[in-house]
Parts: C-alpha cells; sequence; structure tokens
C-alpha cells in the first residue's frame, strides 16, 4: 500500500480567510463567536454563531460566478485555491486522471428554502433555474474538480459532522491502494440560515446563550450546547513517492483512519461506545502504533452534554488508564461547529499543531465537570513536540470517524 | 449606462469574448455558453436592471437585441 503525505492547505472559517489568519487566530486563543448577522434573529432563539466575517462574494468571485455558486461551493472554491497554490502543482507535474476530489458537505446548498418560497407564492415558473445546479451537495466536489481539471474520481461524502473526516479518510484510501497520485479532499458548510438555525434550536441542540463568551464551551460543567460555524478546508493529499520526485513541501503524513457506525439513534450517541472507541483503535492500529503514541487529540468537542461526556470516559478509558495522559482541546471553542466542514478545519489546525508544536487551548473552560476529567490544556495553549496528534469526529446518525497524522519528521 | 453597453459590460466582466459584442450577437452560439451558463447570464441581467424575466420569456432571448428589448419592456 501506499503512503500518503500531505503537500498543500488551505482554509476559510470565521477565525480567518485563510491558513495563516486561522493558525495565528487559534493560537492566541481568539474567539470568533458573535451576535449573528447573516439573518433577522428577532424571531430565532439562537442569538450568536461563528460566521465568516464580512465576506462578500464579489471579492473572490465574478457577479455571474457569485450567483452560479452557492456560499457553501464557493467556501470550497476558496479553500481549495489556497490549498491547490500552496501545493504548487503545475500541469507537467501531475496526470489529470490520477487526480482525485473527494470533498462534502453535510447540508449543501442553502438557498432551497427561498426558492420554495418563490415557488408557493409567486409560481412555479419563478422557481430559479439555478436551485439544483446551486444546492446539490456534489456541487463543491464538482465545481473543484471543474477549476482543476481532475478528471479522477470525483466523490462527496456526507456524513453530517463526520464528513470532513471520512472525506479525508476516504482520499487517503484512495491514494494507498493506488487509484490516486493527489487527491484534494476536504469538506465545507454554510447553512447559517433561518431555516437550518430554527431545525437545530427545536433539536435542543444548540446553545441559546447569549453571553458570545459562554456560549461554546466545551467540557465545561455549563455548556448547553453547540455554536454553528461555517467555512471550509481543503488538503491536497499526496502519495509519498510522487510528492518526493515534485520536491513538493511534506506537511504531516496521514498515518491511520477509523471509521465505525452506532447504528443507534440519530441524534444521540451510544452510551456503551463501543464503536466510537473502536473508530479510535481501528485509526491507532491503521497508523502501525499504539494509544500511548498519541500526543494530542483535537476532539470532536461540541460543547453538548452527550458528547463531551462520552468522549471525555472513552478517552479517560482507552488512553489514561492505559498510562497516556494525552491532552485533548477542542477548536470548536473558538470557531463553534462547522458541522461537514468541522473534520476538515480540524485536519488542518492538527496539522498546524504538529508543525508548530503547539496545542490549542480549549478556550472558555471555566467550570470543572465530574464526567469530564481530562487535561483540556485550559488557559493558555501549550508548546509541546508532538509525534501523533489524533482527530475525532462524531456525527448524527452515529458516525465515529478518526484520523491519525503523523510528524513529518518521522517519515 | 445605455442597455446595451450595460449588457456588454457584465458579459466582459464574466467571460472572455473574441472579437466585438454586437446586437446581432447569438448568445449561446456566440459566446459559447451551455443552457446553465445561458440562465445565470439570464439571472445576473435580472439581478442588475432589478427585474423579473418569466421561463417563456427567457427562452426567447436569442440574440443581445432581444435582451435589450425585453429589458427595456420592464424597466
Amino acid at each position: 500500500m501506499k503512503r500518503v503525505v500531505v503537500t498543500g492547505l488551505g482554509t476559510i472559517t470565521s477565525l480567518g480567510y485563510n491558513v495563516e489568519e486561522v493558525w495565528s487566530n487559534t493560537r492566541n486563543s481568539y474567539c470568533s463567536i458573535e451576535p449573528i448577522t447573516l439573518f433577522d434573529t428577532e424571531d430565532s432563539s439562537v442569538k450568536v454563531a461563528a460566521e465568516v466575517k464580512n465576506y462578500n462574494s464579489k471579492d473572490f468571485f465574478t457577479s455571474f460566478n457569485s450567483k452560479k455558486y452557492n456560499r457553501f461551493t464557493q467556501f470550497a472554491l476558496i479553500a481549495s485555491a489556497e490549498a491547490y497554490k500552496d501545493a504548487g502543482i503545475t500541469d507537467n507535474s501531475v496526470n489529470s486522471n490520477r487526480v482525485a476530489v473527494v470533498y462534502g458537505s453535510g447540508i449543501g446548498g442553502d438557498t432551497i428554502g427561498k426558492e420554495y418560497e418563490t415557488c408557493m407564492t409567486k409560481g412555479s415558473k419563478y422557481v430559479s433555474p439555478l436551485l439544483l445546479p446551486g444546492n446539490l451537495v456534489n456541487m463543491a466536489a464538482a465545481n473543484i474538480a471543474m477549476e482543476y481539471k481532475a478528471n479522477g474520481t470525483c466523490m462527496s461524502l456526507v456524513a453530517a459532522c463526520a464528513t470532513g473526516t471520512d472525506c479525508i479518510g476516504t482520499a487517503f484510501r484512495h491514494i494507498q491502494f493506488g487509484m490516486a497520485d493527489i487527491v484534494i479532499a476536504g469538506a465545507t458548510e454554510a447553512c447559517i440560515n433561518p431555516l437550518v438555525v430554527a431545525g437545530f434550536a427545536s433539536l435542543k441542540a444548540v446553545s441559546r446563550t447569549e453571553d458570545k463568551t459562554r456560549a461554546s464551551i466545551p467540557f465545561d460543567k455549563e455548556r448547553s450546547g453547540f455554536v454553528m460555524g461555517e467555512g471550509a478546508a481543503t488538503l491536497i493529499l499526496e502519495e509519498y513517492e510522487h510528492a518526493l520526485k515534485r520536491n513538493a513541501k511534506i506537511y504531516a503524513e496521514i498515518a491511520g483512519f477509523g471509521t465505525t457506525c452506532d447504528a443507534y439513534k440519530i441524534v444521540s450517541p451510544n452510551p456503551d461506545m463501543t464503536q466510537a472507541k473502536r473508530a479510535m483503535e481501528d485509526a491507532v492500529k491503521d497508523a502501525g502504533i499504539t494509544v500511548g503514541d498519541i500526543s494530542y487529540i483535537n476532539a470532536h468537542g461540541t460543547s453538548t452534554g452527550l458528547n463531551d461526556k462520552y468522549e471525555s470516559i472513552m478517552i479517560e478509558d482507552m488512553y489514561y488508564k492505559n498510562g497516556n495522559t494525552v491532552p485533548v482541546s477542542s477548536t470548536k471553542s473558538m470557531m463553534g461547529h462547522a458541522l461537514g466542514a468541522a473534520g476538515a478545519i480540524e485536519a488542518v489546525l492538527s496539522i498546524k499543531a504538529l508543525e508548530d508544536s503547539f496545542i490549542p487551548e480549549t478556550v472558555g473552560y471555566k467550570t470543572y465537570d465530574e464526567d469530564c476529567r481530562l487535561d483540556f490544556v485550559t488557559g493558555h495553549g501549550r508548546t509541546k513536540e508532538l509525534h501523533y496528534v489524533q482527530s475525532n469526529s462524531f456525527g448524527f446518525g452515529g458516525h465515529n470517524s478518526v484520523l491519525v497524522f503523523r510528524n513529518s519528521k518521522l517519515l | 449606462m445605455e442597455i446595451f453597453e450595460k449588457i456588454k459590460k457584465i458579459i466582459n466582466e464574466n467571460f472572455t469574448i473574441e472579437g466585438k459584442l454586437t446586437e446581432e450577437t447569438n448568445i449561446t452560439e456566440g459566446l459559447g455558453l451551455d443552457s446553465f451558463d445561458f440562465v445565470t447570464l439570464v439571472t445576473t441581467l435580472e439581478e442588475e436592471f432589478n427585474i423579473e424575466i418569466a421561463e417563456e420569456e427567457m427562452y426567447q432571448i436569442k440574440t443581445l437585441e432581444d435582451a435589450v428589448q425585453i429589458i427595456q419592456k420592464k424597466l
């Protein structure tokens, strides 16, 4: 099986418009949660979110393309442009049949509601022809493939909050099995709109706290739900020899991937945690290491009652009780939960952590919860030499997906 | 700005055009647009001129002059 490395990174989130900005703000423990501006929240029980700040599509796209591309596709293209340029890929360094795209989203387009209203009030002949080409979930992947003339696999995975991690893991397998030399992998989400926010509010999954400093507080006893975020992240995954041959910069190696399903309930994790633990075990085993080798875990840590409790207990059982009091932090404390994009964004942050020997803080943590007994890296970020970083993602539907990244110094 | 000039400006901002744009330019063949691009262009024009073009009207637009006429009618 081939080895797979990361040769390009790109992102756009509430913390910034590119990797440098986002990582710098992450290092500085900056919380980007603010009152919602994308719609009038008078009628909403949810008042805060982690929006991409002051985003204007015409800063990045022509007026024509601003209409063609739904917001989630725009974010995907922006992140992918940064990553592709970062990887320094030129036409003559790649075979386009062996450049693939694995790019997903949890929800996809967000103009369906508006078009439905138009259909019902004005009539069906006023429904925009852009409804479907704008909103279909695979439009991010398809537009990325068009942009980079990627003629290999073009796939769009969907697994709610585990989407990003699944896309990277699947891209990893593609290269391992020789199906591609390069994969533009990642995920995107942009659904901070009245309908989706109301949906999550009705599920009692989002925090209704108006205090932006106490809204996304993973592992804190006073946590009351997640805060919606948005954005996209792209990783350029490449077959190791292929990367060496073209002298590409190598950020890290994708060492392992584990993915299971609770097959239990849609929104609640299985309290016996068997399948979630198995996803972590599988990822570690796939990397050819043991739990003792993991230097840092970027947790799923959504700031919900159940996820944070079970995730803490699992990590304590598998790592702490086996002698590894691994530091665990949740970067959702700074950028909310970008749903389908979260796993991809957190992969970028995990790789930056490895590169910089720096563990981001779980920002805003104040009150101890007796169920969450781990080292959550509170108060400030931490400098530490990291060998292996693990990233967890657990999605609605019972999806458990875990990635392990190896420091490029160990290649 | 005159309607035709504004339409030309929008097209030039969004596409690379070879040759000159005239009133007789056929939108799909002349600009090399497929049906999806065509409807996106019409939607862009709707937004720029703050008008609404129903589906059956849209398919009557063949040349740039047709576009000018329809926009003029609605302004």
